[in-house]
């Protein structure tokens, strides 16, 4: 009997080897016999398109906001932020995803106004959010040690976390998770939205409001990447949301001109197309509304 | 029956371990290149074969200092990427550059721009597989 086991095991652990290793970084398949009409169409199929178009997504970092806010002069107040008491209330991938990721945002915008205390303290939420969900990298017991080793370093402290929040979104993407990083994603750029409308209603915030307008070209990347996903129950309520939000900031206007490359005094090259936002008062209100309203219903 | 146990131990190991090779080429072959910028939260690393393409369609915000930075197992082939605007105008190509794997630039107005990415075919009697991986940085001030 031991050794019937012993020997399923055995077939078990070569099998699983078998499946990991035909997709190790630096094996070689035997080409096909079929000539190479079109390399793009021919080499891959639609599975691994599709894949990759899960996998290949960008949209700006929550740590580009917070910084803006920063650059305008504002100051820092924790009152806009989740109070991490609520961390132990998450229950449930969705909510934890989401909140991993308002966290996120939190503890960058916590790190660019150099609240070393803070933090730590948002750190340590997003770590609590992650081991309960299982999620092995990026956030975890080495990183703390880190933030506590450079906690006097605001650069080094902001590498830190985006390379561990960038982590554990590899990790879930290596991991078949795909769909728990698009909800951590959309959370950090819900919480990033959230905190920019909290400062374009005080004075002298027109670049904050021009931000908060370019939201609808990020929002248009967010959802296109949703689509990737079919209609996946764990990602319905977060796209129905994202699409309420999408009606509002279909109002801003953002009109262009054709791209032009140039190159800087300092030698780097320039690309722009003079893009121009003009967002509506009523617009604002009605998006910091609705933002709110949704906000809360995660991080509630 | 140790010796037994012990090699299983090692095998589901390794095959653990090959699940995480694109995070480890991601963040010892690449993230280095990124040095005095901040990276982007998104993790875009994948599996590809010789003869694929992908496309990455990224918002970058105006008056800020971006660099991107695309790199291939060197297993692969060098890898070739391009940066476009949403009407596909060509705006810079790492063909003609001097560094093939980073593209610094400043945004002077904010606007996707598209990354479309290909490991060229080596047209070998092996088609090869390795990680490609795609991260930006913005230089914060």
């Amino acid at each position: 009997m031991k050794k019937q086991i012993v020997g399923w095991l055995m077939v078990g652990a070569l099998g699983f080897s078998a499946v990991q290793f035909t997709s190790c970084s630096g094996c070689q398949q035997a080409k096909s016999d079929q000539p190479v009409m079109d390399s793009k169409k021919d080499s891959m199929d639609q599975a691994r398109i599709e894949q990759l178009k899960k996998i290949f997504f960008n949209i700006p970092s929550p740590v580009e906001m917070a910084s803006l806010i920063k650059d305008q002069g504002y100051s820092y107040d924790k009152k806009m932020l989740n109070s991490v008491d609520n961390v132990g209330k998450y229950l449930g991938e969705v909510k934890q995803a989401v909140n991993l990721g308002i966290y996120g945002a939190d503890l960058s915008y916590a790190s660019i106004f150099d609240q070393k205390q803070e933090s730590m303290t948002f750190f340590a939420a997003a770590k609590k959010l992650a081991t309960a969900m299982a999620i092995e990298g990026g956030i975890n017991d080495s990183t703390v040690t880190k933030l506590a080793e450079y906690q006097d370093n605001r650069d080094s402290i902001l590498k830190i976390v985006t390379g561990a929040y960038a982590d554990l979104n590899g990790y879930l993407k290596e991991n078949n998770r795909i769909e728990v990083s698009a909800l951590v994603i959309s959370g950090g750029w819900l919480e990033a939205l959230h905190l920019c409308l909290q400062y374009a209603e005080k004075p002298k915030s027109e670049l904050i409001r021009q931000r908060i307008g370019e939201q609808k070209m990020v929002l248009e990347s967010l959802l296109k990447y949703y689509e990737s996903f079919d209609n996946k129950p764990s990602l319905a309520e977060m796209k129905a949301d994202l699409m309420e939000i999408q009606k509002e900031l279909n109002k801003v206007e953002i009109t262009s001109e054709k791209t032009k490359v140039a190159k800087a005094t300092d030698g780097v090259m320039t690309i722009g197309n003079n893009s121009r936002t003009t967002v509506k008062d009523e617009t604002l209100k009605s998006l910091s509304a609705l933002v709110k309203k949704i906000r809360s219903k995660y991080t509630a | 029956m140790k010796k037994l146990f012990a090699s299983l131990f090692v095998m589901f190991v390794l095959a653990a371990g090959a699940n995480a090779q694109c995070r480890a080429f991601t963040k010892n072959r690449v993230l280095p290149n990124l040095t005095g910028f901040i990276q982007n939260e998104n993790y875009n690393a994948a599996l590809f074969m010789e003869g694929d393409e992908a496309e990455l369609l990224m918002t970058f915000y105006g008056g800020k200092d971006y660099r991107l930075v695309v790199m291939a197992h060197p297993v692969l082939p060098e890898v070739e990427f391009e940066v476009l605007d949403t009407n596909d105008e060509l705006l810079y190509s790492n063909k003609t550059a001097a560094n093939k794997n980073t593209f610094d630039f400043r945004m002077t107005s904010t606007q996707q721009l598209k990354v479309r990415v290909k490991v060229p075919d080596s047209k070998g009697t092996m088609v090869r597989q390795g990680c490609v991986t795609v991260v930006a940085g913005h230089k914060q001030s």
